[in-house]
């Protein structure tokens, strides 16, 4: 009877040691598990809080490094991080695909982020894209006969703007604020203008196609 | 002498220096027509007063340039003079409005890739110069 009861007190034992040490197991694994998730988590927080990006438009390119010029006129050197760590995308409307280092070309125009520090960015991603400007000024003169306007801006540039079929062109309602459609012949000097155009490196003399204008008329300051 | 010789010299006198007193005056007010003034008047004074109190520079608050975004529309946030005509646009938006008070805030989409935003304020008092902000912020999927 005693050596069965021995017996029964063993089993009973060896369970609880074994019950117990994979129980300790799968809580270790846990707070391993747990420990990563935290360590990636701080890493991403980090890397996202050091990402920063510049754009501009490449003016030299020689194996790992880039030069951009940026629409301030300051010039960045990308170094770009081999073994896949610079990833490179194209930007297309709304949809980006990868490309390879090689379609990085002189004259692009392109997005980097990374780390920044002074003037020299670790890339972690290249990001081709369409440069745009915004810009507003005063229209100083309409050419109906070209479908051109000069505006000239507070800090005194004069864009000579032409007026494409696909431009948008809207006015501003002064009673109601609302945007309306218009055609060339509504627009008239003296009128504020707000317009936004695509630069590809090759404009000369301020001369650009606009994407969309949006006129307020004179009236509106004279009301 | 008479008496209606004295009375008439009195008489005489009176008439005199009022005559003499009515044509300074009026002399007077002649030349301050014709001057032109320097010194800027009251009202001026107290307009160019109102109009200092009155304007606020404009302000962006939120979103900081240079910002990355992972989706697709950003909170404009920013100060202004109240009553203010603003102009938000970008490549993708246009947005007119006026603000009633002097914190204005709106939801505006965002591109994927740059984003160049220009913020143009018109003040109330149309004497005024506009005032303008630029924005050049990201929105941008990328794996980190």
């Amino acid at each position: 009877m005693k050596i069965k009861l021995l017996y029964c007190y063993i089993v009973i034992l060896l369970i609880g040691v074994f019950a117990n040490s994979a129980f300790g197991q799968t809580v270790e694994e846990n707070a391993v598990q747990d420990l990563k998730e935290k360590v990636a988590s701080k890493v991403a927080e980090i890397r996202k809080k050091n990402n920063k990006a510049v754009s501009g438009r490449v003016i030299n390119r020689s194996g790992a490094a880039i030069k951009i010029k940026t629409s301030e006129g300051d010039d960045f050197d990308i170094k770009l991080q081999e073994s896949g760590l610079t990833k490179y995308y194209q930007i297309t409307g709304a949809q980006q695909k990868e490309l390879d280092v090689e379609d990085i070309e002189k004259d692009s125009y392109i997005l980097v982020t990374g780390v920044i520090n002074d003037k020299t960015i670790t890339a972690n991603s290249v990001f081709t894209d369409q440069q745009f400007l915004s810009g507003n000024g005063k229209i100083s003169e309409v050419n109906a006969e070209d479908y051109i306007i000069k505006v000239i801006t507070a800090d005194k540039t004069v864009y000579s703007l032409s007026i494409e079929t696909y431009t948008k062109q809207q006015i501003v309602n002064i009673k109601t604020l609302e945007m309306e459609r218009i055609g060339f012949s509504k627009i008239k000097e003296g009128d504020s203008v707000h317009f936004v155009f695509k630069i590809s490196g090759d404009e000369k003399n301020n001369e650009y196609s606009a994407d969309k204008i949006l006129v307020i008329p004179q009236e509106y300051f004279i009301k | 002498m008479k008496k209606e010789t004295i009375i008439a010299i009195f008489l005489g006198i009176a008439f005199g220096g009022f005559l003499a007193f009515f044509l300074i005056v009026k002399n007077k007010e002649i030349q301050l027509n014709k001057n032109k003034i320097i010194a800027p008047t009251g009202l001026i004074t107290q307009s160019a007063v109102k109009s200092n109190i009155v304007v606020t520079p404009l302000e962006i608050t939120e979103p900081n340039d240079g910002a990355i975004f992972d989706k697709n529309s950003v909170e404009i946030k920013g100060k202004v003079s109240k009553n203010s005509l603003i102009v938000i646009q970008s490549p993708i938006k246009d947005l007119v409005f006026k603000n009633e008070k002097e914190d204005f805030s709106t939801d505006f989409p965002l591109a994927l890739g740059e984003n160049v935003i220009k913020i143009v304020v018109y003040p109330s008092d149309k004497q005024l110069r506009s005032q303008e902000k630029d924005l050049r912020i990201y929105y941008l999927e990328e794996e980190l």
